[in-house]
């Protein structure tokens, strides 16, 4: 009988672990189920003639998933503003912080309870529309008078917003990638800046070579080993090969085929192997990209332009700058990723769907939209706001150039792939950090690189 | 014929009344259980929720044939050894400190117990800024005493990764040990001690055959429950290192994680849960034999 207790004792014990193991993000997630507050507010604005929505009285749910205090303030501006101009709609802001919420958002789109209106990168449309959990937009936004008016990067950048060719997410603005750079540091090896204006990859890997001495602490690359990390990579070879694409053809031959592509593999992350980078970028993401720059260790940095807003709070004036992205050497077409910060989403289930859409067309009208990137560094939707005085001048004028130059090569991602979100976050994060380690050869890795895309082009691509 | 049915009745009376128990159990865990079971034999992709079917021994077959699983078991083993041995032997030190009366003993006893307190995220994110490779105070104190040459990647070396968490945790459930170490060292008789000590027990004597024995069901216990926790606790691991580089930091429970939300294939997800609970069950198993859980005593 105590040998059966026991048994029964231990048995328990162990589904306690696997129930625990099972909820345990969820559990992480409901904890910090946002407290919501009320965003509108009497207006004072007389309100618009005809009524958003259906014209009843109706409370929206609003979830952003990148809250800062800035931003925050800024949306529940516009949301009062909205309400203002239509008395009939009120909005409860809600808000998860940016690491949680991925798992937060699909959680409760599994459990269909998405508030109606939400933001989120691409994976999270990319997680969401394929579950029918958001609203196909394509009629909204087609329809909108500003549609006009896109930038041809907008326009270029469309798998950043569509699922199977329907519009799922409006792009709130974009980052794109420039390199941030010490002034003072690029001084002293001997450069100019002006002089790196147009400069190509070779350059960047002579200039990040220069500027390390880990005997002062000081590296040449804030490197980007942990998840994500391979987008870096992506990005300098569909650049040097001139081949904005995983899959450049329409069959399953991956650009990691190339001839080249063990060559430039090697070469990139030898900035890491060859210690022009510190050791624990091995694991390092944004937050620590970030850090490693502006604390003096790094003295180049891959970022989007929201980091300037850092920089200028931290830095010294005059210490750095931002440089527009390398191109290769000669190359017609310059390869360059863009994308939106978050897209606006309406849930499937949203209390008044038309409501919501007159609050996505509102937020993304060219007024709206300008204000929204003046306030948070990011690049306008449209061409007439790219050319506003603010985008015109400074750092943010390379960029806002940059996605209005007519040579501009859109580097895309193969977002058919269901697990492609999946592939930068664990997959080749583990594998390049296999190589990185010294634990598998670049054959290798490149390898079970193309075998994963391949098979993966085989379940989500072929024969749709 | 009435006897015989009340001793029937008789029979039954035990089931009845632990079945609101039994209910419960079932409802709140065996339902979920074979839940997972199922899920585990499915084909189960929150992107993918119009393809769920079920594809029979397929997330096992790529569960085990991972390349890097048997990388992260160990990892599991290692961590749940070190971390609990060292809880245990700093643990018991601690209640042996403190079970004797001295002047602000109850601050003292306040601060050891603090780290109980304290989140894990939290605890990681500190262990983090402590071994960081350039800012870290660790590497700073270990050059200033001329330790070492040059700053150690505690957070990017594959053969140190582990380090930092299992630090970490050990500073994080010493007073758990402690506390129910000192609880059972409290409830020994003072008279049992003293009339040892009259018999001529020595020091040792004294602690091994006496407060040893009067201990020895809270140890069984918590060492039973600490390993489970333990092994189920990556928090730590996911601030400090997310497990890597390359998997050298990752344990089970963290994979299973970053598996089922990262890909968002539960079925798969379920796959190594299943295999974590077997671990665990004979682990669990096997713990309760070798320490004869029955005859541990009355707790």
């Amino acid at each position: 009988m105590k040998k059966q207790v026991s048994l029964v004792l231990a048995a328990l014990l162990s589904c306690t672990l696997l129930l625990s193991a099972c909820s345990g993000g969820g559990g992480a997630a409901s904890s910090q189920e946002p407290a919501g507050e009320p965003a509108s507010q009497a207006g004072e604005e007389a309100p618009s003639e005809e009524p958003a929505g259906s014209g009843e009285a109706v409370e929206l749910g609003f979830l952003d998933v990148m809250p800062s205090p800035e931003r925050t303030e800024f949306l529940k501006s516009q949301l009062d503003k909205f309400h203002e101009q239509n008395p009939n709609v009120t909005f409860t802001y809600n808000s998860v912080p940016w690491d949680d919420a991925y798992k937060k958002v699909v959680s409760m789109a599994a459990s269909n309870t998405l508030p109606d209106i939400l933001t989120g990168d691409v994976t999270f449309m990319l997680a969401l529309a394929p579950m029918g959990q958001i609203e196909d937009l394509t009629e909204m936004w087609e329809g909108s008078p500003d549609y006009g008016d896109l930038s041809e990067a907008t326009k270029a950048a469309s798998s950043l917003y569509t699922y199977e060719e329907k519009v799922y997410a409006i792009p709130d603005g974009y980052q794109t990638q420039g390199i941030f750079v010490r002034t003072d540091w690029l001084e002293a090896a001997g450069y100019k800046v002006e002089d790196l204006q147009n400069w190509n990859w070779d350059q960047y890997f002579e200039v990040v070579e220069k500027l390390t001495d880990p005997t002062q602490n000081r590296y040449g690359i804030a490197f980007r080993g942990g998840g994500n990390g391979f987008m870096r990579f992506y990005e300098y070879l569909a650049s040097e090969l001139e081949t904005p694409a995983i899959f450049p053809g329409d069959n399953d031959t991956t650009i990691l085929e190339d001839p080249r592509a063990q060559e430039l593999f090697e070469k990139f992350y030898g900035l890491y192997k060859n210690g022009q980078a510190p050791k624990d970028s091995v694991n390092w993401a944004f937050k620590e990209m970030v850090e490693g720059f502006i604390n003096g260790q790094c003295g180049t940095l891959n970022q989007t332009p929201e980091v300037t807003i850092t920089c200028e709070q931290s830095m010294e004036d005059g210490t750095w700058t931002v440089l527009p992205f390398p191109s290769k050497e000669g190359a017609q077409k310059k390869v360059l990723l863009w994308g939106q910060t978050a897209g606006y989403m309406v849930s499937a289930n949203c209390k008044d769907k038309e409501a919501g859409f007159d609050f996505i067309r509102y937020i993304s009208s060219p007024e709206v939209n300008l204000e929204y990137c003046k306030a948070f560094s990011g690049l306008p939707l449209y061409k007439s706001t790219l050319n506003d005085d603010f985008f015109q001048k400074g750092a943010m004028k390379g960029y806002a150039d940059a996605l209005l130059a007519d040579n501009l090569a859109y580097l895309t991602q193969p977002t058919e792939l269901t697990q492609w979100g999946y592939f930068l976050s664990e997959y080749a994060k583990n594998e390049t950090q296999k190589y990185m380690t010294g634990a598998q050869d670049s054959a290798t890795t490149i390898a079970n690189l193309n075998s994963w895309l391949k098979e993966n082009y085989a379940k989500d691509i072929a024969g749709k | 014929m009435k006897a015989k049915k009340k001793r029937n009745w008789r029979k039954w009376e035990p089931y009845l009344l632990l079945a609101p128990g039994l209910l419960l159990i079932v409802l709140l865990m065996g339902y979920p259980l074979l839940y997972s079971v199922r899920l585990s034999f499915l084909n189960y992709n929150l992107l993918t929720p119009n393809d769920i079917h079920f594809n029979g021994l397929e997330n096992y077959q790529k569960l085990f044939s991972n390349p890097d699983l048997w990388l992260i078991v160990k990892n599991s083993i290692i961590w749940v050894v070190v971390v609990v041995f060292f809880q245990f032997l700093l643990g018991f030190t601690l209640a042996m400190l403190l079970n004797s009366q001295f002047r602000g003993k109850g601050l003292y006893q306040s601060v050891a117990f603090l780290p109980w307190a304290v989140s894990g995220f939290l605890i990681g994110l500190t262990f983090k800024w402590l071994f960081s490779q350039h800012n870290g105070v660790i590497n700073f104190a270990l050059q200033s005493l001329g330790l070492i040459d040059a700053p150690v990647s505690w957070l990017g070396s594959e053969t140190f990764s582990m380090i930092v968490p299992i630090v970490g945790m050990i500073w994080y459930g010493v007073p758990f040990f402690g506390i129910m170490i000192l609880a059972a060292l409290q409830s020994i008789p003072v008279d049992v001690i003293e009339s040892a000590k009259i018999d001529g027990a020595s020091a040792t004597q004294t602690f091994f055959k006496v407060m040893i024995p009067y201990v020895r069901p809270t140890i069984t216990v918590t060492l039973l429950l600490r390993v489970i926790w333990v092994f189920n606790s990556p928090d730590i691991i996911y601030i400090t290192t997310a497990g890597g580089p390359a998997n050298t930091s990752n344990i089970l429970p963290l994979y299973v994680f970053n598996q089922a939300y990262y890909s968002m294939d539960f079925g798969y997800g379920a796959a190594a849960g299943i295999l974590m609970m077997e671990v665990l069950l004979i682990y669990a198993m096997l713990y309760l034999k070798l320490t004869s859980y029955e005859k541990a005593g009355d707790f």
